[in-house]
C-alpha cells in the first residue's frame, strides 16, 4: 500500500497576516507540527500493521521548511516530495486544495492522510476541495482507521451521533487528532533521514502549470480587517486572588449561590 | 441574486441556527430559497417561510436520513443550476464542511467559512468571519459569481416576520448515494440529571482536568449547584466520557445563566457551543487559553486548587451534602 501524508500544508492562502497567525500553531517554521506527527505515526501503523507498504510525505512548501519535512522522515517515512512555486502564493483555500490535488495525482497513492489542527476547520475544508479536485472519496474527522479488502473503514463523530463508514480506496482520510500518540524519533532514525529522497518541484514539473491557483484566480479575499463588536471583559483572578473563595463570591454577587 | 440556504430537518425539526440563515439572507434583498433535507413535519415549512423563505424545496429521499455527502452535493448543484442560485449559506456541520468544500469544487465558486455575518455594502456581498480567537474580524469578498458561505454555528439570530406565503416543492430528483456507506450508526443518548441544552447551571471540563476519574470533581459541583455537568470533545474523544456530555459545535448547544469551565481551553468547537451562556467562568492554569478571553471571571488556578474546595464551600452555604 502506497500512502500519502500531508506534512506542513499551509491552508487558507488568501487570509492574509490574520491566518497567518491563526496558522501558527499549526506550520511551524521548523518543526513537524503534532498534527502532522499524528498523521504520519498513523501511516506508520498501517505498514507495520500489513508487514509492507511505502510513505511518502506530500508538502506545499518551501525549501526552507526542509527541516520540517526531515523530522517526518525521521519518525519513519520513506521519501517526500515538496511543491514550491511562486504561482502558488496568494491562493484561497481552493487553490491551495488544487495544488495538493496536483500533487496527490503525481503519486497516485492508495489512501492519502491528513491531520489538522481542529481549532479551524479549513484543514477540513481544503482536504476535501482537494478530494474533490480529483473526484476522490473523503471521510473528515476519523476517530478511528482501518484499512483492508480495497477500502478503507474509519469512526467520526457527526452532529447526529456516531458512525463507522466504508469508503473504497484510493481516498483521502483526516485524521482527528484523537487518533493516536505519534512516536518520537530516535537518534540513529534523524540521522537516517538525512540520506533520505526528497524531491522539490513546480506546478510544471507536475504537468500541472496551468491548474487554477494564484491569488489571480482566488475565489474569495479579504478586504479588510476591523476590530470585533465588543465583547466581554473578563475579570482576572491569579496569584493568590485565585481562590475558590473569590470564585464563591462571584456567584454569590450574581444570586448563582444563595 | 437567489439565495440558498440547505437545512437538515431532524425528525421534523429545523435547528436555529438554520434558521437565522434564512432570516440573515432575507436581509440581503434577494430571493430565499430554502432546501430542506430529509422528512418534515406538518408545521415545517411555514416555520422556514415565517423566517423570510420565498420558496421551500423538501427533498425528502430516504438517502438524506443518513449523515452522507455525496446526495447532498448532488441535490445542491441540481438546485444551483434550476433556480439560477448565485449565494448558498449553510450552517457550519461537519457535513456541510463535506458538502460545501466539493461543491466549491464543481461550481467553481468562492468558499468563505466561519462566517458570523453577511452585509451588502454598495452592491458588494461581504462575509464577516471571526478570525485570531475572534481578536479582529476578517471581512470577506468573494471573486467569482458563485459564492458559499459556510455560518458559524448558531451566530445568527432566527427572527420570525409572522405568518408568511412560500411556494413549497417536493423535489424528485434522482441522486447518487456516492462511493462511501455506512457500516454502523449510533446516536447520542440522553445523559443523567438535567438536561444539557435546558439547565440553567452547566458546568464543564476539559482535557486539563487531567483524567476520566477527576470528572467526577465536576458532577459533583453540578450537583451542588442544580445543574448539569458537561465536557469538551477532547474529553470525549479520550473516552473520558460520554458524547451525551459534551458541549460544543457537535455536541450539545447550551445557553445556560452560569457556564463554568474548568480545564478547557476553549477552541472554536467548544465556544460555539457556549458562548451564549448569561455568565462564563473559566477555570485553568493557561492565562493565554483562549476561553480567559471570553469569559466574565477569568481564574487563573489548576482545576485541583478551585474545584473540591469551591463544592464543599457552595454544599456548606446551600446546607446540601454533596
Amino acid at each position: 500500500m502506497k500512502i500519502a501524508v500531508c506534512v506542513a500544508t499551509a491552508t487558507g492562502g488568501a487570509a492574509t497576516e490574520a491566518d497567518l497567525l491563526e496558522r501558527r500553531g499549526r506550520v511551524g517554521r521548523a518543526v513537524l507540527n503534532p498534527f502532522d506527527a499524528r498523521a504520519v505515526e498513523q501511516a506508520l501503523r498501517m505498514v507495520e500493521a500489513q508487514g509492507e507498504g511505502e510513505i511518502v510525505l506530500i508538502a506545499i512548501a518551501s525549501a526552507a521548511e526542509l527541516a520540517i519535512v526531515r523530522e517526518g522522515l525521521a519518525l519513519g517515512a520513506h521519501r517526500a516530495i515538496i511543491l514550491d512555486d511562486p504561482a502558488i502564493e496568494g491562493s484561497d483555500l481552493i487553490g491551495t486544495a488544487t495544488a495538493l490535488a496536483t500533487l496527490v495525482r503525481s503519486e497516485s497513492p492508495d489512501i492519502v492522510l491528513g491531520c489538522f489542527w481542529s481549532g479551524d476547520i479549513d484543514g477540513t475544508l481544503m482536504f476535501g476541495a482537494a478530494a474533490a479536485r480529483l473526484g476522490l472519496p473523503v471521510i473528515a474527522q476519523a476517530q478511528t482507521l482501518e484499512t483492508g479488502s480495497g477500502e478503507a473503514l474509519a469512526r467520526r463523530q457527526v452532529e447526529v451521533g456516531d458512525v463507522t463508514l466504508a469508503t473504497p480506496l484510493p481516498c483521502f482520510v483526516e485524521l482527528a487528532d484523537s487518533i493516536n500518540k505519534p512516536r518520537y524519533p530516535t537518534m540513529k532514525a534523524k540521522l537516517t533521514a538525512k540520506s533520505k529522497p526528497v524531491r522539490l518541484c513546480t506546478l510544471a514539473d507536475l504537468d500541472a502549470s496551468t491548474m487554477p491557483v494564484g491569488a489571480g484566480l482566488a475565489g474569495t479575499r479579504i478586504a479588510a480587517l476591523v476590530p470585533p463588536p465588543a465583547g466581554r471583559q473578563p475579570s482576572i483572578l491569579e496569584g493568590d486572588a485565585a481562590t475558590a473563595e473569590a470564585v464563591l463570591n462571584f456567584l454569590k454577587d450574581r444570586e448563582f449561590v444563595q | 441574486m437567489t439565495t440558498l440556504v440547505p437545512i437538515e430537518s431532524i425528525d421534523g425539526v429545523v435547528g436555529d441556527d438554520s434558521l437565522g440563515i434564512v432570516s440573515s439572507a432575507a436581509t440581503l434583498g434577494d430571493p430565499v430559497v430554502a432546501l430542506i433535507f430529509g422528512a418534515i413535519a406538518a408545521d415545517t415549512t411555514s416555520q422556514v417561510a415565517a423566517h423570510g423563505a420565498s420558496r421551500i424545496l423538501v427533498a425528502e429521499n430516504p438517502v438524506f436520513a443518513d449523515p452522507l455527502a455525496a446526495p447532498r452535493i448532488a441535490m445542491i448543484e441540481a438546485v444551483c443550476t434550476n433556480y439560477s442560485v448565485d449565494l448558498v449559506l449553510a450552517p457550519t456541520t461537519t457535513i456541510n464542511c463535506d458538502v460545501m468544500s466539493a461543491l466549491a469544487v464543481r461550481l467553481a465558486a468562492g468558499l468563505a467559512w466561519g462566517l458570523s455575518g453577511i452585509e451588502l455594502r454598495d452592491g458588494v456581498l461581504v462575509g464577516l468571519r471571526p478570525v485570531q480567537t475572534d481578536s479582529l474580524v476578517a471581512e470577506t469578498v468573494w471573486n467569482s459569481p458563485m459564492r458559499l458561505g459556510l455560518v458559524r454555528p448558531y451566530a445568527m439570530a432566527p427572527v420570525s416576520v409572522g405568518a408568511a406565503e412560500a411556494a413549497v416543492e417536493f423535489l424528485h430528483i434522482e441522486v447518487p448515494a456516492g462511493p462511501i456507506r455506512i457500516v454502523e450508526r449510533t446516536t447520542v443518548q440522553r445523559g443523567e440529571g438535567p438536561s444539557l441544552a435546558t439547565a440553567e447551571i452547566v458546568v464543564s471540563g476539559g482535557r486539563g482536568m487531567g483524567s476520566a476519574d477527576k470528572l467526577d470533581l465536576i458532577r459533583e459541583l453540578a450537583s451542588a449547584l442544580g445543574g448539569a455537568a458537561g465536557v469538551s470533545l477532547p474529553v470525549v474523544e479520550a473516552g473520558w466520557a460520554p458524547r451525551s456530555m459534551q458541549v460544543g459545535q457537535t455536541g450539545t448547544v447550551v445557553r445556560p445563566r452560569l457556564y463554568m469551565a474548568f480545564g478547557i481551553s476553549g477552541q472554536i468547537q467548544h465556544r460555539v457551543g457556549m458562548e451564549r451562556s448569561g455568565a462564563i467562568v473559566a477555570i485553568n492554569s493557561d492565562p493565554t487559553a483562549p476561553i480567559m478571553g471570553f469569559c466574565d471571571l477569568a481564574v487563573v488556578a489548576s482545576v485541583e486548587s478551585i474545584l473540591p474546595r469551591l463544592t464543599d464551600l457552595i454544599s456548606e452555604q446551600q446546607g446540601t451534602s454533596s
